[in-house]
């Protein structure tokens, strides 16, 4: 399993890396002071697991938590020893850790984490949005999060007309809006499902809903023309014959 | 009285004098720093930041070992969050307390 660690004190996650170094089966891909960082990391890779602490004073564990869905399972830490009925109110929690922790619970929660893997493995891999019991969850997980001048920003994905390589960065178009964002366009499309967005040339992704006319070699989205490349173009024509 | 002490840095290290060495490094960096935090914003009165340091300070006490104190560090941290703070003194005194031991490591 490959996991995070996500705690404001350093102290608190070297003792969570170390009895993660002794774990064969835990791979820690990156350790964060805070929630923004880690839904910065969040936003450009996937993890299995999460090691969270709740309290931090900038975008708390609680508030990383609401931007998560159910395929990141999240082992919670915390020295707030009265929060763990709150903390069952969400689904991807699958233990409860109070500081100081101890290597003998620390194994007990990854091997029921390991547990929830497996289980979540065998049941059917189109399960995801059914599973949604809130619309704010149904929310986030029909969004991204982009980082714009150290502000969060959801974007719909519904919202967004088509992203664009312009360097270092992307600009990402919705209706009414442009952002300016530093990424690549490769990072940003594993943050897009398909089939709706669908790159159709190599600094354009598009959202399929909203083309309004092709011709041979572009298409219309808003008043933008964008190219479509020679290589993209029979993904996209086999695309429109589905239809 | 109650006295800090390494059981718990010890039971982490589980014999890797490397983590250790490490581990005690991290704690006199942290804990003067959460300190002199917590100082600022208790002289000041912010009795919503206070919570919140004193709320990483507990972590702090417990991992030397300070089970009484942690117990203290609960109760002023929930008076703090309804502008109460008749604990700073006694607090403060812990706090001293463990730093003197911290150095000493």
């Amino acid at each position: 399993m490959t996991c995070i660690i996500v705690d404001d004190e350093l102290a608190s996650r070297v003792v969570l890396e170390k009895f993660c170094q002794d774990q064969p089966q835990i791979e820690v891909k990156a350790m964060l002071e805070n929630g923004i960082q880690a839904l910065k990391y969040l936003n450009d890779n996937k993890v299995d697991l999460i090691f969270l602490d709740l309290h931090m004073d900038m975008f708390s564990g609680v508030d990383l938590l609401k931007t998560l869905d159910n395929t990141q399972k999240v082992i919670l830490f915390t020295s707030d020893k009265d929060f763990a009925s709150k903390s069952y109110e969400y689904e991807n929690i699958v233990d409860y850790l109070v500081k100081p922790l101890t290597k003998e619970r620390f194994e007990k929660a990854v091997e029921r984490a390991r547990k929830q893997f497996i289980l979540d493995e065998m049941e059917s891999p189109s399960q995801d949005s059914s599973t949604t019991s809130t619309d704010s969850m149904e929310q986030v997980r029909n969004s991204l999060y982009i980082n714009i001048d150290r502000r969060l920003i959801n974007l719909q994905f519904k919202e967004i007309e088509y992203v664009e390589a312009e360097g270092d960065y992307v600009n990402v178009y919705t209706t009414t809006e442009r952002y300016h964002v530093h990424t690549s366009l490769k990072k940003i499309a594993a943050r897009l499902p398909e089939p709706t967005f669908m790159q159709i040339h190599r600094s354009y992704i598009i959202n399929f809903n909203k083309i309004i006319d092709i011709q041979d070699n572009s298409v219309l989205i808003g008043k933008k023309v964008i190219p479509i490349s020679r290589s993209n173009r029979p993904a996209l024509m086999q695309r429109i014959n589905l239809l | 009285m109650e006295m800090p002490n390494t059981n718990y840095i010890d039971s982490v290290a589980g014999g890797d004098d490397a983590f250790r060495t490490k581990f005690i490094a991290i704690l006199k960096t942290e804990y003067p720093d959460e300190i002199a935090h917590y100082k600022k914003v208790q002289s000041a009165q912010d009795f919503t930041s206070t919570a919140s340091i004193v709320h990483k300070l507990k972590h702090k006490l417990n991992v030397c070992g300070m089970q009484e104190a942690y117990g203290l560090a609960v109760k002023y941290e929930e008076e703090l969050k309804v502008q109460r703070d008749r604990h700073h003194a006694e607090f403060v005194k812990i706090l001293d307390q463990v730093d003197e031991f911290i150095k000493s490591l």
